[in-house]
């Protein structure tokens, strides 16, 4: 049996023989190799038997005072969807990155990021669970920096800023619990709050959510977002638009499900859920840049995946997780496409792709297919998972579903119309010098076009997945 | 047998009948108004003397084949919804097509009428058409309605059946004295289906040059004049059917057409004529709504 | 088997032809061969399953339902319909498409459209029905753009409309499937039928509003006409004849199947008020204000699109009225508009083709150079007059009998004022392409090639047989009639019964051709004609030549434009439309200004969400 743990070493390990290796060619081939393996691990773990959670614990010390990790179904299979895109994204990489950069740095914090995100997504304790949550903040704060221009500054800093006090809302929360359980394992926690006063507990899940919320998005805290998404270089905004806030999302809604399972946390933020959604697609009509509007988009289908979570029933979990993964998905291609498109033009605003989609006639179809996607037209993925949500929110009787369900229905009106803008853009006659000038094709390069393939082979084929994606959101 | 013989015979001369009607009639309206004018005024059958006279003409300009046709829908047109228009002693087509039939098929002259003289590339005429075409739908629209009330209250599109439900009760049920609203709208709305004055905006020659015929000469002329006496009595008698109780024989029936003409031209020779708009305005003004009126009347079950 | 084939077909057709578009740049012979082969297939196909009516078949697993597919009556009559149109677009556009000028997707998208269609009318069940008509918006959205660069702009504006119709149906699906637990039309019909007053009138709203906005009813029209205008004239001609059809399959299919008539009756609010008054009423306003619109385009095109428009509301109104004459009406209407205004758009795209407009104030006088298409636009507009002998006559003589005899005198009033206006409109189209002086630019054009001018001389076939023998369809539109549980119109082959009214078009019809004779006759009996230039002609003593403009067209009904020009042009639907679109982008700004950008204002959204997140907590103990 192969431990769990290698999903935090292998990458961990990779991280730092990268920095090592510090040659570009080096740093690309290791990292590439380093995704393959662990999408290869996560595939073995995919498969096993997980009916029962498998725990491993570190250093031969035991909980409560050791690190707990524990592998199940769900973990299993979003470790698979993260090391799977990170593995695609690490693929595009290899020719979208510019030559002379210093790539080994950037992949480096590249794989620890994915480190981050398979540690908050098997650890069992909190602390651990702080600690690679701050491993995945700054990994995220250097990542968006890394282009190095005075917007990815600004963005990277008012993330930093906001993500510290995330942090800050965390520790607290940990704080708190520790007083009342003096223990930092989740089970334990868990037992201690049940029997605790329920103001107290109250104050304990608002901080540890809303902490854990403004990683994952969620609308009011999601503030950080549009800036840092818009500005990461498009890589790193499909890793973060496409796992790394659905994962704080996932982690955040168990542990609101287990450890703070006294109070009704699902309530109050399934009304947040619609208000992100009709927010974020809001705002996201009015973009003007590609990549602005996308961050906003993901911020309206975060909002969708947490209400569908958070409607406290099997199908509704059940439907969250598959839109969950058909959003890595549309939103990865939609990203990476974005990045090329900026590639070519040097330009951020859509106006100036007019003409782009018969220019790359590959790049166009796979973005056609990612936006429907994202707006859920049947035979696509995005359908299968729309009406999943739907028909949960309508079956689960919770309250405000009904509400939900029109909001969800309204957003999808905004999403087509600003995603359908671009494609228009992208099909409509040459107005502007740039795209002229350049005669021919300018497709992407091989690497990035596979990568882009590949997302596009989920969101085709995704509804076959539908029966292996697992929803159980225990310890 | 016998039937079938008087068929045929009513089928041939029945034209013949209505185009003689026609020229007495328009004969008549010449005298009628030179009379007003204190003019002598030409002789009764001066119309029969005119269609002879064009059809006799050399010069035939045509402007192409279009041209021609539309003269043979013009008077095919009028001479089908002939057939339909039940008469004393004649209704065997009114089996086959209901009012609503004849008011489509009275729009086949206008439409040829319209081809033709679009072809003929004139502006008068043009403008003439145009005229045309948006006096029928000013008239139309209360025509129609009446009628619609009048279906809806004896429960029958058919127009024999029409007839024969007024003639059941002498004068007290006559459409007119039923429905005084509807046949007083359908009294205005004939005068615009006449072409009389006020509404006498298509051929106005002082404008445009007598509009659809401008481009029109000897035997187009005279077809024309063919096709407008037998309209006379067409239309009279849809009037006279509708809200007069048609007629038990044909002495009753030409009174009728009389009275009913006279009544027309007074009003023919003492107005001038409206603009476009305002005919139309007019139309939808005072007629329309009285209709309106009496429908709703009959929905709501009065009189 | 040959249902099967009905959706297999176009779905192979589509994937292969979109290949071959993708990897050849010309070869638009090989394109053009292997599209009229295909369609042609797929009318036979469609002729042969007329034997399979009642079978079903099931397609894949769904959300732990099968989806089903199958013939009925009424989708047999749509599947011919939409497959025989599309075969004569095809053959149309064998002469219609340049090389330069083609659209490399063009007949991709065509067949992925069949197959929307085909999959809408072929589906048994709710759920198979709510994606193929996803799957066939977005379809007509790609064959929309098919063409100019104002397409892509208005396709936009179909797609939204198409998108809230999908929603909407989203939502009525799911809701009916909650409530039912089944995708089936019976069991949720029997769900239905023990529906309170309240939660009927929300499940009808939520199954109609997308047909009505499907089928362009007022005042969910506005997408239709700007949308089909402007993509190639042979799409705007398949898309006008059946594609907003399907959303009248819809009303028919939701209104007898599912919700049942009496649902509807029962949906009422004293004798003069229920849903079928509503329906009508919207039918109403519908033959109404397009056609008026139509009356003051300046563009073929556009006018032929809100007619389009304006005649969906005859068949709303008839189907609405539910009785064996009026559902007879509006199906056969269904038909017949299809007939005739593909024959018009035909004709128009043939003058397109020649002179490069369809710009009705800048041409004039084709009938010398293109008689065969002014021949053709004559039967078309005759039919869209609905003048006998005409298919288009019996239709709207079905449903004003209908109508008047209902008792519901105003909107036989409305149909007949649309039916004025639609003579009108037309008689400017024919005018301003055809008639009155020849601008000397177009003194060579000439008639279209074969393959253009066979679908005109079918459809001139077809639209004067079925007029004269409207038996040969209204007979299958009663065996219709019989599964959609309305008592069926007693027809004969010449028209309708005396039992359920009285009419003989084959009189009708021999009597126009006797008396036409006559006309002949007294037409010979004067003297030889001579045929004239058209710049002989009366001009009050001026002299014409061609440096002479001599012409009326501009402003054709000036006196309406007086009257009512502003209203038609700048109606109230369109500034709600304008209305809400400025709300959106209010309501978008207000959205975006969330994001101030300022640390200061993040911070205070942070700590209020803890406070405001406690106190929700705390309140919802």
């Amino acid at each position: 049996m192969v431990s769990p743990i290698l999903f935090i070493v292998v990458p961990l390990a990779a991280a730092f023989l990268t920095v090592l290796v510090n040659r570009n060619a080096g740093a690309r081939i290791l990292a590439l190799l380093t995704g393959f393996a662990l999408s290869a691990l996560a595939w073995f773990w995919f498969r096993a038997d997980l009916s029962t959670p498998v725990s491993v614990v570190i250093a031969g010390i035991a909980p409560p005072m050791g690190i707990q990790l524990s592998m199940d179904r769900l973990s299993a299979a979003l470790a698979l969807l993260i090391s799977v895109s990170g593995f695609l994204v690490i693929l595009y990489s290899q020719s979208y990155l510019k030559s002379e950069e210093a790539q080994s740095k950037h992949y480096a914090v590249l794989l620890l990021l994915m480190a981050a995100s398979f540690g908050i997504l098997l650890t069992r304790d909190l602390f651990n669970l702080f600690v690679f949550y701050e491993i995945l903040c700054i990994s995220s704060y250097i990542l968006v920096a890394s282009e190095e221009t005075k917007a990815s500054f600004e963005a990277s800093l008012k993330y930093l800023l906001l993500g510290s006090v995330g942090s800050l809302f965390m520790l607290v929360a940990i704080g708190l619990a520790y007083r009342v359980s003096g223990s930092l394992a989740m089970s334990d926690i868990a037992q201690a709050l049940g029997e605790a006063d329920l103001s107290y507990v109250m104050l304990t899940a608002a901080l540890f959510v809303l902490g854990m919320g403004i990683e994952a998005a969620i609308f009011p805290v999601n503030t950080w977002l549009p800036d840092a998404h818009s500005t990461a270089p498009s890589s790193i905004s499909a890793v973060l638009s496409g796992f790394v806030i659905e994962l704080a999302l996932i982690v955040l809604l168990r542990i609101s499900m287990t450890v703070f399972s006294s109070v009704n946390l699902m309530l109050p933020l399934r009304y947040m859920a619609l208000a992100g959604i009709l927010i974020g697609e809001l705002a996201a009509f009015g973009q003007t840049e590609l990549k602005r509007t996308l961050a906003y988009s993901s911020m309206g289908q975060v909002g969708l995946m947490l209400f569908a979570l958070t409607l406290g029933t099997e199908a509704g979990r059940q439907a969250g997780m598959a839109h969950l993964v058909m959003h890595t998905g549309a939103k990865s291609i939609l990203f990476l496409i974005a990045g090329y498109f900026i590639v070519r033009t040097g330009k951020r605003d859509i106006k100036s792709y007019s003409g782009l989609g018969r220019r790359m006639p590959l790049t166009g179809v796979f973005f056609v297919i990612g936006a429907l996607s994202l707006v859920g037209v049947p035979p696509l993925f995005g359908f299968f998972t729309k009406f999943k949500i739907l028909s949960a929110a309508a079956v689960s009787g919770a309250t405000g579903a009904w509400l939900g369900i029109a909001v969800i229905l309204l957003g999808t009106v905004l999403e087509a119309s600003y995603l359908f803008r671009v494609v228009r853009t992208l099909y409509s006659d040459p107005e502007t010098g740039n795209t002229r000038a350049v005669k021919g094709r300018m497709e992407m390069d091989v690497p990035a076009l596979i990568a882009v393939f590949g997302f596009t082979l989920l969101v085709i084929f995704g509804s076959f997945l539908l029966p292996l994606i697992p929803s159980g959101l225990a310890l | 047998m016998n039937s079938v013989i008087g068929l045929v015979v009513w089928i041939v001369f029945y034209p013949l009948i209505a185009f003689t009607v026609g020229v007495f009639l328009g004969g008549y309206g010449r005298k009628f108004t030179a009379r007003v004018q204190r003019r002598v005024g030409p002789s009764w059958i001066q119309p029969f003397f005119d269609v002879i006279k064009l059809m006799r003409k050399r010069t035939n300009i045509s402007h192409g084949y279009m041209h021609d046709i539309s003269l043979m829908m013009l008077v095919s047109g009028t001479m089908l919804s002939l057939y339909f228009i039940p008469v004393p002693g004649f209704h065997y087509f009114s089996q086959f097509g209901d009012f609503v039939v004849i008011i489509y098929l009275l729009l086949i002259p206008s439409l040829g009428m319209a081809l033709g003289v679009g072809e003929t590339a004139n502006p008068n005429g043009s403008i003439g058409i145009s005229r045309a075409l948006q006096m029928l739908f000013g008239y139309e629209v209360p025509f129609v309605l009446t009628f619609i009330g009048m279906a809806m209250l004896n429960g029958t599109t058919s127009m024999y059946e029409l007839v024969q439900i007024q003639q059941s009760g002498g004068i007290a049920t006559w459409g007119i004295v039923t429905h005084p609203l509807l046949g007083i709208a359908a009294l205005f709305a004939l005068q615009g289906m006449m072409n009389e004055k006020p509404f006498e905006v298509i051929i106005a020659p002082h404008e445009i040059a007598t509009g659809p015929m401008t481009e029109m000469g000897g035997k187009y002329m005279g077809m024309m004049f063919i096709q407008h006496l037998i309209n006379l009595f067409v239309e009279l008698t849809i009037y006279a059917n509708l809200f007069l109780g048609g007629a038990k024989n044909w002495f009753e029936l030409l009174f009728k057409l009389f009275v009913l003409f006279t009544l027309i031209l007074s009003v023919n020779s003492v107005f001038g004529r409206f603009r476009t708009d305002d005919a139309m305005r007019f139309m939808w003004k005072i007629p329309l709504p009285l209709a309106a009126i009496g429908v709703v009347g009959i929905m709501l079950g009065i009189g | 088997m040959n249902t099967f084939l009905l959706l297999i077909f176009p779905l192979a057709g589509f994937l292969i032809a979109a290949l071959f578009s993708a990897f050849s740049k010309k070869g638009l012979v090989v394109g053009k061969t292997f599209a009229f082969l295909g369609f042609s297939a797929i009318v036979l196909v469609a002729i042969m399953a007329k034997s399979e009516i009642g079978s079903i078949i099931y397609g894949p697993m769904m959300f732990g339902w099968q989806l089903q597919f199958g013939l009925t009556a009424i989708s047999w009559y749509f599947a011919l319909m939409i497959s025989g149109i599309s075969w004569l677009t095809v053959v149309f556009s064998l002469g219609a498409l340049r090389e330069g000028g083609t659209y490399p997707m063009y007949y991709a998208w065509l067949f992925a459209k069949n197959l929307g269609m085909l999959g809408v009318i072929l589906s048994q069940d709710i759920l198979a029905f709510f994606i193929m008509w996803e799957f066939m918006s977005w379809t007509t959205y790609f064959l929309l753009q098919q063409g100019t660069k104002k397409a892509r702009s208005t396709a936009m504006g179909y797609l939204i409309y198409a998108i809230i119709a999908s929603m909407i149906l989203f939502a009525g699906i799911i809701f009916l499937h909650q409530a039912s637990g089944s995708f089936g039309f019976s069991e949720i019909a029997s769900t239905v039928a023990g529906f309170d007053m309240r939660t009927l009138i929300l499940a009808a709203v939520l199954l109609l509003a997308p047909m009505l906005i499907e089928s362009a009813a007022y005042p969910l029209h506005r997408w239709m006409a700007p949308a089909y205008s402007s993509a190639e004239t042979g799409i705007t001609a398949f898309l006008s004849a059946i594609s907003t059809r399907i959303g009248l399959y819809g009303v028919a299919i939701f209104l007898f199947t599912v919700l049942g008539f009496t649902a509807m009756k029962k949906l009422s609010a004293g004798h003069y008020f229920n849903l079928q008054v509503v329906i009508m009423t919207i039918g109403a306003f519908t033959m109404v204000v397009p056609t008026f619109t139509a009356l003051f385009q300046h563009d073929a095109k556009k006018l032929m699109a809100w007619h389009s428009v304006g005649q969906g509301g005859y068949m709303l109104v008839g189907l609405a009225t539910a009785t064996s004459l009026g559902v007879a009406g509006g199906l056969f209407h269904i038909f017949t508009y299809l007939t005739y205004v593909t024959l018009i758009l035909f004709c128009i795209a043939a003058v397109e083709y020649r002179t490069g407009t369809t710009n009705l104030n800048s041409l004039g006088g084709l009938i010398k150079k293109q008689p065969i298409a002014y021949v053709g636009l004559l039967f078309g507009i005759i039919g869209l007059a609905g003048i006998p002998p005409m298919n288009g006559f019996v239709s709207k003589w079905l449903i004003y009998r209908s109508l008047i005899l209902g008792g519901h005198p105003f909107l036989a009033l409305a149909a007949f004022i649309g039916t004025l206006g639609t003579i009108l409109s037309v008689y400017k189209l024919i005018h301003n392409i055809f008639l009155g002086q020849l601008p000397e630019r177009y003194n060579d054009v000439k008639e279209v090639g074969f393959f253009m001018q066979l679908p005109i001389w079918i459809l001139m076939l077809v639209v004067l047989g079925t007029g004269v023998f409207p038996g040969l369809i209204l007979g299958w539109v009663a065996k219709i009639q019989v599964s959609l549980g309305v008592e069926p119109l007693a027809v004969t082959l010449s028209g309708v019964q005396a039992s359920a009214g009285q009419l003989n078009m084959n009189v009708v019809s021999s009597v126009f051709g006797a008396t036409m004779l006559v006309a002949f006759i007294i037409f010979l009996i004067g003297g030889r004609r001579r045929i004239v230039g058209q710049y002989n002609n009366y001009a009050a003593g001026h002299f014409l030549d061609k440096t002479v403009k001599y012409n009326f067209n501009y402003n054709f009904y000036s006196a309406y434009e007086h009257i009512f020009g502003k209203r038609f042009l700048n109606p109230p639907v369109k500034r709600g439309e304008e209305g809400l679109v400025a709300l959106v982008e209010r309501a978008s700004d207000f959205a975006r200004r969330i994001y101030t950008g300022g640390l200061n204002t993040y911070l205070a959204y942070s700590l209020g969400a803890v406070i405001l997140m406690v106190v929700i907590l705390k309140g919802a103990i």
